[in-house]
């Protein structure tokens, strides 16, 4: 993808295929997702739950493009009552302990939560990475997505694979 | 192939149709075509350009999140239009990233495209077109489309626009062939007119039927120009009739030749010179029979001069007659004619040299004559004066002024006012000449007479301008006059005297005359008498009526009657002139018959022949007639025939009478006698002469004959002569006129 050359040029360590992949369709993904109308702030905030590699892609995304004209900020939480105001908010598989009291933290809050932990969408994720013969995927868990009030275009859902936790 | 120029206006009007449609045709083809085919393609381009829209902005996301199934789903979407066969779409990274192909063409594989395009390649058009977000290049889409079947649907426009094409053609050849009849048939009755008109030069053909359009006006037109060529014509063959009769009445010889020395034309009296017609000249080259050889040569050097006019007297011989032309040439045209005008100055040229001629003759005469010549220049007051008048007056050339002063101061002083009075009254009325003589005062001194004899020049007005005249040195006859005139006045008395002393003696004379005459008259007629008697009787004697006689007694009495015959008619002729003389003689004028007169006389005369070899010859015509004394007329004729027998021995003896040509009778009586010395002939006329007195014996006569003869013809009005040679016969010749007057015998006397 056209980020490659970007990362390359960094002079950090190496960042895997992977985080890079998944740091561009966290980017891509505010282009197709709607955010409730009340939302004013005028910084785009990208959160991320503990120490991730993909946190350098990330800012390096944040250091150069915008979301509707705002300002990209990358913060980090280290515990789920850090949590405050952000706009998506990834949760490595690292952490997947903390999946469900970072959830219930963000439950009722407009907050993208993207993870790669497995069964990230069962537990009420709403969208996770997935690797189906070594290309990474998406699913959606719209369920959730509704119920943070925040709506998927269908450009997106066409691509995802799409759960459904009453199911 | 014919040229185009030069077809027929049907030909071309059909092919300038047929042009104008094919053309027109053709770019409407062309440009049906040409858009059809830009319709094809921008509605295949627009296809393609909303097909590769929509295939992006469905394929953007599948892009974006790497998901190459999707995106070949979305372009599977373009199986529903069957142009569009093959379609690619590569990613950020350049890797194919889906592809879609229709059936049957599958095998076709694109090489990566990088710039956004529509490319047409051998039938197929192709559109690359980048996939975007935002500013965000994902990826490259291309899609490519098959033409064949817009291509195939272009092909069938093409025929539909070929057969209409064709089908346009024919029907504007229909059209074309009966339009050009409505346009061509008057052009071609125009032409068919004005070959006419070219052919036979008829100037009154016109075209009829006339349109009112642009050929209609071209035939009035036509018909307007025949009008007034027609007029012209008329005109022009007047005008040139005109000039002819003018080059014809012009005093001179005309001719206008070009520059090959070929004649254009002449007048007839050049042609008339040459006895030829003008027709003969026209195209003739300059050297042939109706050119003089010193024209020929004349023309020639003009020719090859650089000379616009030129002038020139030519000597040339035409016809055996010389002739004196001034040639007048005068090149026209930039050389490229002629015109030679020639004026016959043959006459001029003559009388040139005869007054040339005259004019030396006169000089030399009045050098001659010692004229001397005056002429005073009455207007100018300026005089002339010849080198004779000078020196008539002793003075050289330069000594005498030319003024008229120089005359009258020489007039002597007693004469000098009637000299210029006669003059000047002369002057005022000129009538002949002036004839005057009058003294001029010589150079040394003395006075001159000179005989003047002038004329006066007068004007229109009768005023006298000019007088001429010539003084002639008279002085030694004026002296000669006056010494003629005191010897002339003493010879007058002397023959005064001498007169009146001839004219007493002359009275008495003829006084005495006339008593002579008187006295032989009476005398004569007393001597006839006795004679008469003696002849009788001698008569009587040899008749043998007294008794016979012997022949020495008849040859006595013979001698005795011949005497007595002799001494009768001696008195007879004594008696005739002696009446001549006292001027007694009676005439009896009758009319008779010359003929009838002359007959007579020879029967009278033919005794005397007896004895001789001699023919007597009388030659009058019947019908003359004469008016005269018939006694006399006969008496001379018969004295001349019997002199004329007397002394002619043999041959012939001729009277004849005929009317001369000045309406006299004219007598000639001629012999072949003995003739008459030249010596002889003088005194022949004379009364009491007998030529050659010696032979008297043998020609006896009285001698009065001829003397009485030339005295009756003269008494008669006429005249006599003779001509003779000795021994060669004598002619006798008097004339009388045929009616005698009292006048001429008046006359004459």
């Amino acid at each position: 993808m056209t980020f490659n050359l970007m990362v390359c040029a960094e002079d950090h360590s190496e960042v895997s295929q992977n985080d890079l992949v998944k740091s561009v369709f966290i980017y891509n993904f505010t282009k197709y997702i709607h955010w409730p109308s009340d939302d004013t702030s005028d910084v785009f905030n990208i959160g991320i739950f503990g120490e991730n590699d993909i946190n350098i892609p990330l800012r390096e995304i944040a250091r150069k493009k915008t979301v509707s004209g705002r300002k990209i900020q990358i913060k980090q939480y280290n515990s789920p009552e850090d949590i405050d105001h952000c706009h998506i908010l990834f949760v490595p598989s690292g952490v997947k302990e903390m999946i469900p009291d970072i959830l219930g933290e963000v439950k009722n809050k407009s907050i993208l939560t993207v993870s790669d932990a497995d069964n990230f969408s069962e537990q009420g994720g709403m969208i996770t990475f997935i690797l189906i013969e070594g290309k990474i995927k998406f699913e959606i868990n719209i369920a959730s997505l509704e119920q943070a009030k925040l709506t998927a275009g269908s450009e997106l859902l066409k691509l995802a694979i799409l759960v459904d936790e009453n199911k | 192939m014919k040229k185009f120029r030069d077809l027929s206006i049907k030909t071309k009007l059909v092919l300038m149709q047929l042009l104008v449609t094919s053309v027109v045709l053709v770019f409407l083809g062309i440009f049906l075509i040409y858009d059809e085919w830009r319709n094809y393609k921008d509605s295949a381009v627009n296809q393609l350009t909303s097909s590769a829209q929509l295939i992006i902005s469905n394929s953007i996301s599948s892009l974006q999140f790497s998901d190459p199934a999707a995106a070949e789903e979305v372009l599977s979407s373009l199986n529903t239009q069957n142009e569009i066969v093959n379609a690619w779409i590569y990613n950020g990274e350049d890797k194919l990233f889906a592809k879609y192909s229709k059936a049957g063409y599958e095998h076709y594989t694109l090489s990566k495209i990088n710039q956004e395009g529509i490319t047409f390649s051998k039938g197929y058009i192709t559109i690359a077109k980048k996939i975007m977000d935002d500013e965000e290049v994902l990826g490259m889409l291309s899609i490519r489309l098959d033409m064949s079947a817009r291509w195939n649907a272009l092909i069938r426009d093409i025929y539909s626009i070929i057969l209409a094409f064709v089908a346009g053609i024919v029907t504007a050849f229909l059209l074309a062939i009966l339009v050009q009849r409505k346009i061509s048939g008057p052009l071609l009755e125009l032409t068919n007119k004005t070959e006419q008109v070219a052919k036979t030069g008829d100037y009154s053909l016109r075209i009829e039927n006339i349109s009112s359009d642009e050929i209609g006006y071209l035939g009035s037109a036509f018909n307007r120009l025949l009008e007034q060529t027609q007029l012209r014509e008329q005109e022009l063959s007047m005008a040139r009739e005109q000039l002819q009769i003018v080059l014809d009445t012009v005093p001179g010889t005309i001719s206008w030749l070009d520059s090959n020395l070929n004649y254009l034309g002449v007048n007839r009296r050049l042609a008339d010179t040459f006895g030829l017609k003008p027709e003969d000249f026209i195209g003739q080259n300059l050297g042939f029979k109706g050119s003089s050889e010193e024209f020929v040569a004349f023309v020639r050097k003009f020719f090859n001069s650089k000379n616009k006019q030129v002038y020139k007297e030519i000597n040339a011989i035409i016809q055996n007659q010389p002739y004196t032309h001034l040639i007048i040439g005068q090149k026209y045209g930039d050389d490229k004619f002629a015109v030679f005008i020639g004026i016959d100055i043959t006459r001029i040229k003559e009388a040139e040299r005869s007054i040339k001629l005259s004019e030396e003759r006169f000089a030399l005469v009045l050098e001659a004559s010692n004229t001397g010549i005056w002429d005073f220049d009455i207007l100018n007051n300026a005089a002339y004066y010849s080198p004779r008048w000078k020196a008539i007056l002793g003075y050289e050339e330069h000594e005498i002024k030319n003024t008229s002063e120089e005359w009258e101061n020489r007039l002597h002083p007693d004469e000098k006012e009637r000299i210029i009075k006669l003059f000047d009254d002369y002057m005022a009325n000129p009538q002949g000449q002036l004839v005057y003589e009058y003294r001029l005062r010589h150079k040394d001194g003395t006075y001159r007479w000179v005989y003047d004899r002038s004329t006066a020049l007068r004007n229109e007005q009768g005023k006298s301008y000019r007088m001429l005249g010539s003084i002639y040195d008279i002085t030694s006859r004026k002296n000669a006059e006056a010494a003629l005139q005191e010897a002339h006045n003493n010879l007058e008395i002397k023959v005064a005297e001498r007169t009146r002393e001839l004219a007493e003696a002359n009275i008495r004379l003829q006084e005495l005359d006339r008593l002579k005459s008187m006295f032989l008259a009476s005398m004569s007629h007393e001597l006839r008498t006795p004679l008469n008697s003696i002849i009788g009787f001698t008569g009587l004697l040899l008749m043998g009526m007294a008794g016979d006689l012997n022949d020495e007694q008849k040859k006595q009495l013979d001698l005795v009657k011949n005497s007595a015959k002799h001494l009768l008619d001696l008195i007879n002729d004594i008696l005739d002139i002696s009446k001549i003389e006292a001027e007694k003689i009676d005439l009896d004028i009758n009319e008779y018959n010359l003929k009838e007169l002359i007959d007579e006389i020879i029967a009278e005369a033919s005794p005397l022949v007896n004895g001789k070899d001699l023919q007597l010859v009388g030659d009058v015509s019947n019908d003359l007639n004469m008016t005269s004394d018939r006694r006399r007329v006969k008496q001379i004729v018969m004295n001349l025939i019997s002199n004329a027998i007397k002394f002619t021995d043999r041959g012939s003896v001729s009277v004849k009478a005929a009317l001369n040509p000045d309406n006299m009778l004219e007598f000639v009586v001629t012999d072949t006698g003995i003739g008459i010395s030249e010596e002889d002939q003088k005194k022949l006329f004379a009364p009491f002469q007998q030529l050659d007195m010696s032979s008297s014996k043998k020609y006896d006569g009285t001698g009065l004959g001829l003397y009485l003869c030339s005295k009756l013809v003269d008494i008669l009005g006429g005249k006599i002569e003779m001509n003779s040679a000795l021994g060669k016969g004598s002619t006798f010749t008097f004339i009388l006129p045929l009616v005698y007057s009292d006048k001429i015998g008046k006359e004459k006397e």
